[in-house]
């Protein structure tokens, strides 16, 4: 019943970027270092990364069709770690050091290896190792992603704060259901394929979006619920048994999980 | 009890912050520590854009932990945009200036000075200069000015900067004064205020929630002005819906209900269908334009238009202008008043004239020109035209797509006078908007204005062949406007008082009527100071000797670069203020000219940046709000009001010590303000000593720096300091008590056309102006008088809104040109070379302070340009990759983006394709290819070809 919940309503996004920046104020995060728009269209990264764990992509349905001209094909989505409640990043992890606390996925960074177990098993590519040392404040090895801006206490996430249209909103997510449920009834009036992501999707997502069109034109997962994984059962032994000689070293450990995939 | 959204972020609010300093969370854990416990807060204005939204910056010793929109604001209601939000990077970032940078003669480096020298030698190289160029007569008029040195303000200082920046400058002679916006655009704003009276915004923006529909053109303002677009999304939820006309796919044509991709140059043919629409199908609001409009008024018999060429009576093929206008003049009988014709049936009436000029301009001309189908223009033009009924209202919005464009005026006075027709200027929910980049831009225009304007908009006085301003009273005589129409209010009949009080205030105990307010001391100019005068001499590199750039980087002003630099070099000595270093302080270290061989000598002043300083600030909506900012830079930095008025301190001792030319003038200025609260003396001095601009004398009793914000300061209060958002019980939330609006504290401008005759509002489900027991209730009346026997619009001169303009430079009614383009061929010579390429700019994102912010730049990298598939391939292009783009103006590195946003154009055998280009360090790059025009033609190179 407590857990807690975003609803994103594309519909009323406008792609300002401002949760973006909320986000990286927030949570001190540094500025991507960029080359160009790399990834498709207009954004400069294909996924999230460890320093940016919320963002809005302005994409086209289907960049490959020549006839992109019509604006109903053009696309504004908010994007953040969707905090499944069957969580593969936290199946995968084999320090548990991924748990749950009012629906959010958070992550120990005292326990974390930075193995890249989770970064591997998300299918929303929303949790990312730090790769490079950014020097500011706290930032070292490990995996990182929203925490639902919980770790900062605020009782009110940063994206749903500043967004100038009022398209997040975060409430509990019984009540979210309900009020999504009710909204896209009318978008289905404008939007025909309107859909409503994250209510079946992993178990349910504790991020609901809704969306203009079909999940597939978005790139998002659909029937996921089979597709949860187990992680190999002989790795995970295997490790738990290695792992007696780490001394408590997550440099060693992180050795000892690369050798354990590799063997099993 | 009902709670509203306002009130629920409120709690919300005071709920987190009691959280905060409880320590209380929800939700805990117990390892990472609340940001924001024992953290101060602060509350001022942010300065990325001109919509002025409201700042909380919450700080521990000295550190930025967070900026968050101030909830109790009316403008952004507790939220921000990604500008906003990043503003921490601008307030503390390695890049920013702290001290004062100097560049002696000669020299190829930078060395650093004191503040107290940095005065002294400035003073000395302005009295040097001024000493020398003094101009005390020509042909036997006095005219006291200082001819060698310039003054331009850009808009990133306070109105009390730029107020006193335009004393400084008149009190020492100089004539040419301008502020940078003015130097970029293309005389747009006199096309307001031809039409209107005033050239401003017309109604808040917090009143866009009530508009019916909105109309944005040319314009983002979902990745530009978020704020806005907020506003608008609420008008949504009432039912409203949005239309973008642009030429991309923008975020906010995404966001809109409909979306005309019309190509780009067209607007004007567009906005003119849409006027022939409502005038062809009736659907026009009849008893507004025939009691409030010119439509009525009989044009002079020997007006034609010849529809062949496309040229107004009056065109000089010589000098390619309109230079015989008298025939686009109204029809006067014997005691100046306009002949009319209430039926609108007279053929010489401005509205049968209009409905004949526009009737070329129909559907499917418009389809073939803006390249967009039958039915989607006749569906827009349906749903405008809708708005025509009393109780609808249209809200037009326009941006940097209309203004820079050379025949920009036109289509501003085009978008006006579909919003006369349907009605809806001066009601809630209509109005027209524009699009500003910088913040104090509306600010830094009411206090420097322009060469010809003093604060105020009073004209500067003027000595030349055709009129002369040589005393009081033929001044006087020369600029007061006459009305003989019992009807109209004709404020500027007062120019004599707002002028009079205005010289007291600069003079003081010195000015009386004895000297005749010591109007002989102010400088007077010929008209030859105008910009395209003024950009011809500078650039000539003959003329002057000095120049002050208070906060302007005139290198990306819009002259082409290469010819300011030129010209830069040929100065004696520049002073600049910027928070960043710029690109006309070190001019000299461009690569292609020889620093060693240039003299000019380079005073860089660090400064602070609006949401730092104490002042006041305009945003767009006229709302002048009072800064109490505060500055977390390590080192302590000194804003323009305290550089001016030290500089002035120590220029009028050196002339008492050692005299000079005119040295009288220093002794008579009224300049004593003391370091403490000099900011507050100012924002009095403006505001006067009176609290109504209906009260100020021509006796030389009363005091007034500009009229138009006289009653912002009173001698008790600082009314733009107030932040109380209590909305009046209106149904429309007019929150008159939130700063101060100019003129007298009016939130909508030209009110009095929201109501009939008999004072009952057009739409009583959204008055603004209602008729109580005595007096109007609502917001203030904009002109006095009783509504039975008065016009509406009182600063035009016959009370009425001008659909037909007899004065507008480029002809009375707007009027699509395609040759515009092939002109624009010839000019550049492009027939002899290869510019195959249509470009146009777009900026980013920015504003012009907001370059080293790394968040911002995040979003939107470097500067790019995008061009078809269909290019790329043929240059051999991929994504990312670097290409020069160059033209007449000059040239620029840009990567390619391979876009599918935007229409194939082919305007003819040459020139087939169309290429975006957008700015990463807002207009300053791109300037270096488009001088100050929105298109231009260019060639593509890729690296390492020809």
């Amino acid at each position: 019943m407590s857990e807690k919940a975003f609803l994103v309503d594309t519909t009323k996004c406008i792609g300002c970027g401002a949760c973006q920046v909320a986000c990286k104020e927030w949570n001190n995060l540094p500025a991507e270092r960029y080359v160009f728009f790399s990834a498709f269209d207009y954004n400069i990264k294909k996924n999230l990364s460890a320093i940016t764990w919320c963002r809005v992509t302005f994409f086209n349905f289907n960049s490959k069709t020549k006839n992109t001209l019509n604006h109903k094909k053009w696309d504004m989505v908010h994007q953040k770690c969707n905090h499944c409640r069957d969580a593969n990043c936290i199946k995968s992890c084999p320090e548990n050091a991924i748990y749950k606390v009012d629906g959010w996925t958070l992550i120990n960074q005292d326990k974390c290896i930075a193995c890249g177990a989770c970064e591997k098993s998300c299918e929303y590519k929303a949790i990312h190792v730090l790769k490079r040392n950014y020097s500011s404040d706290q930032k070292m090895y490990k995996a990182y992603k929203c925490h639902g801006c919980i770790m900062n206490k605020v009782n009110k996430p940063l994206c749903q704060q500043v967004c100038p249209t009022k398209a997040i909103t975060y409430d509990y997510r019984l009540k979210l259901i309900k009020a999504a449920q009710a909204r896209l009834k009318k978008v289905k009036q404008k939007y025909s394929n309107a859909y409503l992501y994250g209510l079946y999707e992993y178990e349910g997502l504790n991020v609901l979006t809704i969306l203009k069109n079909k999940p597939e034109k978005y790139g998002l997962p659909v029937n996921t619920s089979r597709k949860s994984i187990k992680l190999n059962k002989e790795t995970t032994e295997l490790y738990t048994l290695l792992s007696i000689f780490s001394f408590g070293s997550k440099y060693i450990k992180r050795g000892i999980y690369k050798f354990t995939k590799l063997i099993t | 009890m009902s709670i509203t959204r306002r009130d629920f972020l409120k709690l919300s609010g005071t709920i987190l912050s009691a959280s905060l300093v409880t320590g209380i969370s929800t939700i805990t854990n117990n390892k990472y520590n609340s940001k924001l416990r024992g953290s101060k807060k602060i509350t001022t204005i942010c300065p990325l854009c001109s919509i002025g939204c409201n700042v909380d910056i919450y700080y521990k010793k000295n550190k930025i932990l967070q900026v968050r929109g101030d909830v109790n604001s009316p403008i952004n209601e507790g939220t921000l945009c990604q500008k906003g939000k990043a503003l921490s990077q601008l307030l503390q970032n390695k890049n920013r200036l702290d001290k004062i940078k100097y560049r002696p003669p000669y020299s190829n480096e930078w060395q650093t000075i004191s503040w107290s020298k940095a005065i002294e030698k400035i003073a000395i190289r302005i009295k040097k200069t001024r000493d020398a160029s003094f101009l005390d007569k020509e042909n036997n008029n006095v005219v006291n000015r200082t001819e060698g040195i310039i003054s331009i303000a850009g808009s990133n200082i306070t109105n009390e900067e730029a107020y006193l920046f335009n004393k400084f400058s008149r009190i020492l002679g100089i004539p040419n004064v301008t502020s940078e916006p003015n130097l970029k655009k293309n005389q747009v704003s006199s096309a307001l205020s031809e039409t209107l009276g005033l050239d401003t915004m017309t109604n808040p923006f917090s009143d866009i929630k009530n508009a019916n529909l909105v109309l944005i053109i040319g314009f983002d303002p979902a990745k530009s002005y978020p704020i806005v677009f907020k506003h608008m999304i609420d008008a949504r939820k009432k039912g409203a819906e949005i239309i973008t006309v642009d030429p991309r796919i923008t975020r906010s044509a995404i966001s809109s209900d409909l979306h005309c991709q019309i190509k780009p140059g067209t607007d004007i043919a567009f906005i003119n269908g849409l006027i022939n629409y409502a005038l062809q199908n009736n659907k026009v609001n009849k008893s507004y334009i025939s009691e409030y409009t010119d439509a009525s008024f009989l044009v002079d018999d020997k007006f034609n238009f010849n529809s062949i060429d496309k040229l107004f009576s009056g065109y000089n093929p010589l000098t390619k202008s309109y230079t015989e206008k008298s025939s686009w003049k109204y029809k006067y009988d014997e005691r100046g008043n306009p002949y009319r014709d209430e039926e609108l049936l007279n053929k010489k009436s401005v509205f049968q004239l209009m409905k004949k000029h526009f009737s070329r301009y129909t559907i499917d001309r418009v389809s073939k020109i803006t390249g967009i189908t039958g039915e989607q223009f006749l569906k827009t033009a349906e749903l405008i035209t809708q708005t025509a009924n009393q109780k609808k209202s249209l809200n037009v919005f326009w941006g940097g797509g209309i203004t820079d464009q050379k025949s920009g005026n036109q289509a501003v006075r085009g978008l006006s006078i579909l919003q006369l027709l349907l009605g809806n200027i001066g009601v809630s929910g209509g109005g027209l908007f524009s699009g500003k980049t910088e913040a104090n831009e509306q600010g830094v225009y009411d206090q420097v204005g322009d060469w010809n304007f003093l604060p105020g908009k009073l004209p500067v006085p003027v000595i030349d062949n055709k009129q002369k301003d040589s005393d009081l009273h033929s001044y006087i005589r020369n600029n007061t406007v006459v009305s003989n129409d019992p009807m109209s209010i004709n404020q500027w009949s007062n120019v004599n008082k707002y002028f009079v009080s205005f010289l007291k205030s600069w003079f003081g105990k010195s000015a009386s009527s004895k000297n005749k307010y010591n109007f002989d001391l102010l400088p007077k100019i010929n008209k030859k100071y105008d910009r395209d005068t003024f950009s011809r001499e500078f650039l000539s590199g003959k003329k002057y000797s000095g120049a002050l750039f208070l906060g302007a980087d005139i290198v990306h002003s819009g002259i082409n670069k290469n010819q300011v630099n030129n010209a830069l070099s040929t100065l004696d000595w520049i002073v600049v203020s910027d928070i960043w270093g710029n690109d006309t302080a070190s001019f000299w270290e461009n690569n292609k000219l020889n620093s060693k061989s240039i003299k000019t000598e380079v005073f860089m002043l660090p400064t602070l940046s609006l949401s730092e300083k104490e002042g006041s600030l305009t945003n767009a909506e006229r709302c002048v709000q009072w800064i109490n900012g505060k500055s977390f830079q390590s080192k302590k930095i000194k804003t323009e009001l305290q550089f001016l008025n030290s500089l002035f301190n120590k220029i009028k001792s050196l002339y008492s010590e050692k005299g000079g030319v005119f040295a009288e003038i220093f002794k008579k200025v009224n300049w004593k303000y003391n370091d403490g609260d000099i900011t507050k003396q100012i924002a009095r001095e403006i505001s006067g000593t009176v609290n109504l601009a209906e009260k100020l004398t021509t006796d030389g009793s009363t005091k007034c720096g500009n009229w138009l914000y006289c009653g912002m300061y009173t001698q008790y209060k600082n009314n733009t300091e107030r932040k109380n958002n209590d909305s009046k019980n209106m149904k429309i939330s007019l929150y008159n008590k939130w700063g101060w609006s100019w003129p007298e504290n009016i939130r909508f401008l030209y009110n009095r056309a929201s109501v009939d005759r008999s004072g009952n509002p057009w739409n009583e489900e959204k008055w603004i102006l209602k008729k109580g027991n005595v007096d109007f209730i609502g917001d203030i009346v904009h002109g006095k008088g009783d509504v039975e026997n008065k016009n509406p619009f009182s600063l035009t001169r016959e009370g009425v809104a001008h659909l037909w303009s007899p004065n507008t430079y480029n002809g009375p009614l707007p009027e699509y040109y395609e040759h515009e383009f092939d002109e624009k061929i010839k000019k550049n010579k492009i027939l002899n070379d290869d510019y195959y390429y249509f470009a146009s700019i777009s900026n980013i994102n920015e504003s012009k302070i907001s370059k080293n912010i790394n968040w911002l730049q995040e979003i939107e990298p470097v500067l790019y340009c995008e061009l078809s598939r269909k290019t790329a391939e043929k240059k051999n292009l991929v994504n990312g990759e670097e290409v020069t783009i160059s033209s007449f103006y000059g040239e620029i590195k840009a990567k390619v983006l391979i876009s599918t946003r935007f229409n194939k154009i082919k305007y003819n055998s040459k020139i087939d394709d169309f290429i975006y280009i957008f700015g990463y360090k807002g207009t300053e790059v791109l300037n270096n290819v488009f001088g100050n025009v929105k298109s231009v033609l260019v060639k593509i190179r890729k690296e390492g070809t020809i």
